[in-house]
């Protein structure tokens, strides 16, 4: 019998996403030793049998839209390759794409060369975002140990509502009431943009990342502690400061950042919750670069706090979504959504921190680990930012050429440039 | 297999055998054969892990029966009413012309007694939408509008009914205002159908409502001597001032709502 799943906001938001970005999300973890596949793909079956989202193919109909769950194999899901060259394979992997009309939302990569695994993950956004694909692979890992070492079925994923409303639920009546009065269009319109070459059908998907070493990393702490601000503030500051600079914007312009927040900061209990998205965007503005970067910085940490001080932060532009969602057929809403709706042209996401511990497949912890956001198409641009181990990686999946690349390159020079600027070791 | 006939077993053992109870375990377990027969399929090897996944998706089979057992006893109440009604309406037509025309040979009263036949008929009708209206409210919202479509129907053979009896025991030149009576109850019924069932435009149609009900009884009003023709009109604009003033009421509690953020907007001092 047919088996259908509700399409959920998100969902369908980040469908509407189709002409900016390739909506997948990427986990690249390395290890020091080969991991048991017969083990993974058993770990990963059940997974997909709890989460059946990820063996599904979105229908679009044009009135409505669902899941509609479809059989699979996991052989479909899991490659096994011997790689000669893993980082090219990896890349490769990586910037597939899965379209929403596929049989699986999912794809997983083990790459053995020398002993050592490279585990990699993509999925479709419209499953669920960065911070439930994090604990997505944190239960893989926790149930592959648990199965392995003590033959304990792996079935301890979380299930349950995928709904957007999940974050009204630890509200009292009155504030859900509240949240679900607040019909705002979030929207920031702001022309500024990455200089990235213009669009061509040679154009190739790519992931650019930079480490940030873990001495720079403790300094960006104490630095950001001394003048109020988060690691993601000292980060986004840099960005702002190295975008004034790359993209020669004039310096008295104002210019809006995206940064993407976790809306799950609702939810007090999620063990009740399905994998899914809860993440909204949050526009972080400042006035003009200012006459040095810890002006900039000043700047940021207070456009942040004005949100981090908001109760209902990140859930403005919902109930008016629903509303887009709800009246018209769905062909029609996506048309009067896109009206309102301006993607940002300028957008980060801090994904946080990677748990080594949490990561460890018998007993062995990652050497490396990292994620990142969906390929953007140009001139769209997101920068991704993980820690494991108090190393960052910075990372921008572009659709591009070259020559973006190297535009990128020089963005992640300048990036570190700003941030040793920050932390005193250099001057500007 | 034999861990998901335990399983079950272990459920449902505080239950008296019934055929319901049995059906209830079979169907159980042929789903829990084909749930592993897929993930089987999918390349699940490991029978235990196969094992615990499916029952894994039935954490209260004991609960799941109480549902189970409830919703067949309901439906074997409907499938009763069903055939009641089946057979029933016509045998109720039947019997009530029947009636009429033994009532008529025997006491020659034909005049008038005919509305036991009309009776039966709209009573009849009302009992089948009210099947009908049970059955829609289990469907999608976007088939509720037949529900109240139904409704209304009903609603307007009553108002019919009492009009023709009024009519044929009082006479008929008095009784027309019965109808824009029936009016008005349609809407009042059919507004609190909207409201109980949560339609999407529940408000929209009160505020239509409000000034079409106020019109009907500047009607009645007006015809039974009440207000003047010529003055009573203004119970339209009454009915519209309602109308305002339950807007104005919404919005003021709506305000009550408002979440007016605690953080000044810091760029508005630059």
């Amino acid at each position: 019998m047919e088996r259908k799943l509700n399409a959920e906001l998100w969902d369908k938001m980040h469908y509407l996403f189709r002409d900016f970005n390739d909506r997948m999300v990427h986990v690249e973890l390395r290890y020091d030793f080969e991991i048991d596949v017969e083990a993974l793909k058993t770990v990963l079956i059940c997974f997909f049998e709890k989460a059946p989202v990820l063996h599904s193919r979105f229908v679009d109909n044009h009135f409505s839209t669902h899941w509609e769950v479809m059989p699979y194999n996991i052989n479909d899901v899991v490659t096994v390759a011997y790689p000669e060259n893993v980082d090219e394979a990896v890349e490769k992997f990586l910037t597939q794409y899965i379209p929403p009309e596929s049989h699986l939302q999912m794809k997983v990569a083990v790459f053995f060369k020398d002993g050592k695994t490279t585990l990699c993950i993509v999925e479709n956004h419209m499953c669920m975002d960065g911070g439930d694909l994090k604990y997505f692979v944190k239960a893989l890992c926790k149930n592959y140990n648990d199965y392995v070492n003590e033959h304990k079925s792996p079935i301890a994923l979380r299930t349950g509502s995928r709904s957007y409303e999940e974050v009204y639920s630890s509200f009292s009546p009155t504030e859900t009431r509240m949240a679900k009065n607040l019909y705002k269009n979030v929207c920031a319109k702001d022309d500024h943009s990455f200089p990235l070459t213009n669009n061509s059908i040679a154009d190739i998907s790519f992931i650019a990342r930079r480490k940030i070493d873990e001495e720079r990393f403790m300094k960006i702490k104490a630095v950001g502690k001394k003048h109020g601000a988060t690691i993601n503030d000292m980060l986004v500051t840099a960005y702002f400061y190295s975008l004034y600079e790359l993209a020669g914007y004039n310096p008295y312009d104002s210019v809006t950042i995206s940064c993407a927040i976790d809306l799950r900061r609702h939810i007090k209990d999620t063990e009740d919750m399905g994998i899914t998205n809860h993440t909204a965007f949050m526009q972080c503005n400042i006035p003009e670069r200012g006459r040095d970067i810890f002006q900039t910085l000043n700047y940021v940490v207070r456009s942040v706090n004005k949100f981090k001080n908001d109760k209902f932060m990140g859930l403005y532009g919902l109930p008016l979504l629903k509303f887009g969602y709800s009246i018209l057929p769905h062909t029609a809403s996506e048309e009067v959504i896109k009206i309102g709706y301006s993607n940002p042209l300028l957008a980060m996401s801090n994904i946080g921190i990677l748990e080594a511990d949490k990561l460890a497949l018998s007993g062995h912890e990652p050497t490396d680990a990292f994620m990142t956001g969906a390929v953007k198409y140009k001139p769209y641009v997101l920068l991704s930012a993980t820690s494991y181990k108090n190393v960052v990686t910075l990372s921008m999946c572009v659709r591009g050429n070259e020559q973006d690349r190297q535009i990128v390159e020089n963005f992640f020079d300048l990036m570190e440039k700003n941030l040793a600027v920050l932390t005193g070791d250099a001057e500007e | 297999m034999k861990k998901f006939i335990d399983t079950i077993e272990d459920a449902c053992k505080d239950f008296k055998y019934s055929e319901l109870l049995y059906q209830y375990k079979r169907n159980l377990l042929d789903e829990m054969n084909d749930r592993a027969c897929d993930v089987r399929q999918a390349g699940l090897t490991d029978e235990s892990v196969v094992e615990d996944l499916i029952l894994s998706e039935y954490p209260d089979i004991r609960g799941d029966y109480e549902r189970y057992y409830a919703k067949e006893k309901q439906r074997k109440k409907e499938k009763l009413q069903h055939k009641l009604l089946v057979i029933g309406t016509p045998l109720l037509i039947i019997i009530s012309v029947a009636v009429y025309i033994v009532q008529g040979i025997l006491f020659d009263t034909w005049s008038g007694r005919w509305l036991m036949i009309v009776g039966t008929a709209f009573a009849t009708s009302i009992l089948c939408a009210f099947a009908g209206i049970r059955q829609i409210l289990r469907l999608k919202k976007i088939f509720h509008l037949l529900a109240r479509i139904l409704n209304a129907g009903s609603v307007m053979l009553v108002a019919v009914f009492i009009f023709l009896l009024c009519g044929v025991t009082i006479g008929w030149s008095s009784t027309w205002p019965i109808i824009p009576g029936g009016v008005i109850a349609l809407l009042i019924l059919d507004l609190a159908f909207a409201f109980r069932t949560h339609q999407k435009f529940a408000m929209i149609n009160t505020f239509i409502y409000i000034p079409a009900i106020f019109a009907m009884l500047y009607v009645i009003l007006a015809a039974s001597g009440v207000v003047t023709w010529g003055k009573g009109w203004a119970l339209i604009f009454l009915g519209i001032a309602v109308d305002a003033c339950l807007g104005i009421g919404i919005l003021l509690n709506n305000a009550k709502y408002k979440y007016k953020q605690e953080v000044e907007d810091i760029w508005k001092e630059n």
